[in-house]
């Protein structure tokens, strides 16, 4: 048998390896890649120098063998090949078929029903493509371009999620990010991204709103910032409102006044939302602007101006204005006693948006930091401390559930069980009884959204309840637990109270992916990429255990000796050099079996832990409370 | 201290109804600095399972304990005493009677001259009435007897009866805001 070798006590393990990690925004129109580099957060540029990311995919043709392009390259193709040309693929993200029929009007695309799940799939030249497989292939360019100026494998990363967005939307975008072979820290709202950003800059105490107004999404979010801690009182939203809704009333605007009668087709509506992309960002900067359009027999000439403009746009700033107020409302604050209101999204460049949200907030909003740049910034802020680089003692981020989340019961209403607007993570239980005599089992149907009638809410899952024994209707007690994680993600189960009866799932919503299509389409993106599966996944079970190895060595370091007995630091010991000599062979299985063993062995220190630092943590605040009185 | 413990035990707190906001605030803070799950993202699945449930347990007591009727009801249930849904009809009638007098105040605000004032008035009216029970609560608990405690358990009925019609109010008060 092999000596373990222990490392002496009291010595440190090995030194801190710094870790590579990036945030990424992945916006509507466009995405940014960003990472904290010598101290500071920065965006980072492509080779010529840009730092943003069209979120545009274009598809060849299946022969041609070709890869998809991303960004500018795709976004050249959009007006000459729309079909293929995949824009605003946010949209899509978490939606159903049905969804996606009503956006009919606004996307040129043909959509196809993926089998048994319900979630559009794009029809292009490449074949049937998932919103969630696009989304990875505009994940995988920024992941690449991270890769490159960091010099190494990305150990993780952050990906922002608009606040509003549902369960099924947050899902769908982690799920993008394992397509990418991004291994994903947190999901972070927006909003939050942006005054992590913003208030480490500034050094910012007091309330403040986050209204930030992108090409497809709309959040609003209000914040207490105080000693590094960014608590998110309120926040609303609408996960369908942003500049594209500008760009294509004016689109709407130029095709109604052209009188032209035959058929808009997909390259013409493409030609037109450039055209008015164009003349809304001209016009930000002008009070008037002369447009001329011509494609194939479309010709339109006028002038335009920005009180037009203001006009046309008006109905969907209003809109805006509303969620704000309601997100006032709700974190029971007053416009006036806002610190500071800070403007996210390049849409916040359209100076009605700006003057408005200043009228309705009584004070000049902050517009001195780049609405474009701050979120990524943000993210990878947050990326440098959760992967370990930066002492995060500082820095808390309380989060909250957007949306209220509850389940179906008799006469179709929502009951709800964790309400919006409650700091994340959070579990919390309800219970429920049989409706008849005699019956076993019970269906669970969980929805998301405010209203009363379950109609009007998202359908999130269903699951049943099994094996409930036979009593008289009432008298079964089945208690249902929600928890939503801090990544907005929420598991629901459910226990017969008397019997003990369980059943517990991880809300994987109506239109989203197994766990088995995420594994292919991972496997079809490498296999595509000619890497090697084996290896790869080879790779990332031995990071795992890296950091698992480091995680518990550090745990033995600091509290080894007060928590554990002799035995039982032995016995982690043991597992954990049982783990270092297999994560230095080539047997993934044993790799996974001996993480798992690692983690066995060293739950109940890790409880201890945990219930070590709270202690730790009251006893803190006494000591402090018997200096002030001493000051006192 | 571990989750097992009471809420007021993982706040570090005597077991009384008066708490001070601040400091509950403060311990909030200094408990989930240590055990939120952004200071595990690096640790074993366990442990950021165990992040999730501790975070989530400290939020929750936090939820209970900043709120004058989850606490009031928390500490009952500590006495062993749940609340039941179905318990209206116990309730006396004068109370009855004064609440259908509110809700009816309530309607009417919508055709007052000024509603959003109107509102004020009967939001007012609500909470001083439920400081009142408040504090009738407490004498009752505190008395601890048997018929004290029934008697308290009636009291947050009435609260509970209270705050719905205050969800409901602050309702109002969002569609006055946003049309």
């Amino acid at each position: 048998m092999a000596l373990l070798q222990l490392s002496e006590p009291g010595m440190t393990p090995e030194p801190h390896q710094r870790k590579l990690a990036v945030g990424i925004d992945l916006g509507t129109t466009h995405s940014l890649v960003a990472s904290v580099r010598s101290g500071s957060a920065e965006v980072i540029a492509d080779h010529e120098g840009r730092n943003l990311l069209p979120s545009i995919v274009h598809y060849h043709s299946e022969s041609s063998g070709e890869q998809p392009v991303v960004g500018y390259e795709a976004r050249a193709k959009a007006v000459s090949d729309p079909l293929n040309t995949i824009i605003s693929v946010k949209r899509l993200m978490g939606r159903g078929v049905e969804d996606v029929a009503t956006l009919d009007h606004q996307m040129p695309y043909q959509f196809a029903e993926h089998e048994g799940t319900g979630m559009p799939l794009i029809e292009t030249a490449a074949g049937n493509v998932s919103p969630v497989e696009v989304s990875a292939e505009i994940l995988k360019v920024l992941a690449a371009r991270g890769r490159e100026a960091l010099d190494g494998d990305l150990d993780g990363a952050v990906i922002t999620v608009p606040a509003y967005f549902d369960e099924a939307q947050r899902q769908a975008t982690k799920d993008a990010a394992q397509v990418a072979g991004l291994k994903v820290l947190r999901l972070l709202n927006e909003p939050t991204a942006a005054a992590i950003a913003y208030g480490l800059d500034q050094n910012e105490e007091g309330v403040i709103a986050v209204y930030d107004l992108g090409g497809g999404t709309f959040d609003i979010s209000i914040l207490r910032l105080q000693a590094g801690v960014f608590e998110v009182l309120s926040t609303g939203g609408d996960t369908a409102l942003g500049g594209d809704d500008f760009d294509r009333a004016i689109a709407e605007w130029i095709l109604n006044e052209s009188q032209f009668e035959r058929e808009v087709t997909p390259h013409l509506g493409r030609e037109l939302m450039e055209s008015a992309r164009d003349i809304k960002e001209r016009l930000s900067d002008q009070e008037s602007v002369v447009v001329d359009i011509m494609h194939e027999d479309f010709y339109w000439q006028g002038e335009v101006d920005r009180v037009w403009f203001n006009e046309l746009v008006r109905p969907f700033v209003e809109r805006t204005l509303k969620v704000c107020k309601g997100a006032l409302r709700d974190a029971k604050i007053k416009a006036k006693d806002l610190a500071n209101v800070v403007m996210v999204g390049g849409s916040t460049r359209v100076p009605c948006v700006r003057e408005r949200v200043g009228e309705l907030f009584n004070t000049e909003p902050m517009v001195d930091i780049d609405p474009d740049l701050v979120v990524a910034t943000g993210a990878a802020l947050q990326a440098d401390v959760l992967v370990g680089n930066k002492s995060n003692d500082d820095m808390l981020l309380l989060d909250v559930n957007p949306l209220s989340l509850g389940i179906e019961t008799m006469g179709g209403l929502s009951e709800k069980i964790i309400p919006r607007n409650v700091t994340i993570p959070i579990a919390k239980a309800q219970e429920f009884t049989t409706y008849k005599d005699g019956q076993t089992a019970m269906a669970i149907h969980v929805v998301q959204g405010e209203r009363e009638l379950i109609a009007d809410c998202r359908s999130l899952a269903r699951f049943e309840l099994r094996g409930i024994p036979a009593m008289v209707a009432g008298a079964a007690r089945i208690r249902v637990t929600f928890q939503v994680d801090a990544d907005g993600l929420l598991s629901v189960a459910a226990k017969e109270m008397t019997t003990g009866i369980e059943s517990r799932v991880t809300v994987k919503p109506s239109y989203g992916l197994e766990e088995g299509q995420v594994t292919q389409m991972l496997k079809d993106s490498i296999a595509h990429a000619r890497d090697d599966v084996a290896a790869r996944q080879l790779r990332e079970k031995q990071v795992d255990a890296e950091g698992l190895l480091s995680s518990i060595e550090n745990a033995l370091f600091e509290d080894g000796g007060k928590l554990l007995s002799t035995a039982e630091r032995a016995d982690i010991e043991a597992a954990l050099q049982r783990l270092r000599e297999v994560a230095a062979g080539d047997d993934g299985h044993a790799i996974t079996r001996e993480i798992d063993r690692a983690g066995q062995v060293s739950n109940e220190f890790a409880t201890r832990r945990m219930d070590a630092s709270i202690k730790e943590a009251l006893a803190g605040k006494s000591l402090d409370a018997v200096n002030v009185d001493k000051e006192g | 201290m571990s989750l097992t413990e009471n809420y007021f035990q993982l706040f570090d707190l005597s077991e009384q109804y008066a708490v001070d906001e601040n400091s509950l605030r403060t311990t909030y803070r200094e408990l989930q600095r240590k055990t939120h799950p952004d200071k595990f993202a690096g640790a074993s699945q366990h442990e950021q399972l165990l992040a999730v449930q501790y975070t989530a347990t400290i939020n929750d007591a936090y939820d209970v304990l900043t709120s004058p009727l989850k606490r009031a009801i928390y500490m009952l249930s500590l006495k062993g005493i749940e609340l039941d849904e179905q318990g209206s009809a116990s309730m006396d009638p004068a109370f009855l009677m004064e609440q259908m007098e509110l809700r009816e105040e309530l309607e009417s605000t919508e055709h007052a001259k000024d509603p959003e004032a109107a509102l004020e008035k009967v939001a007012d009216h609500l909470d001083a009435e439920l400081e009142a029970f408040q504090a009738t609560f407490v004498s009752q608990f505190e008395k601890g007897c048997e018929a004290e405690l029934a008697a308290a358990v009636d009291t947050v009925k009435k609260m509970q009866f209270l705050a719905k019609v205050r969800v409901d109010l602050e309702h109002l008060e969002h569609e006055l805001l946003v049309d």
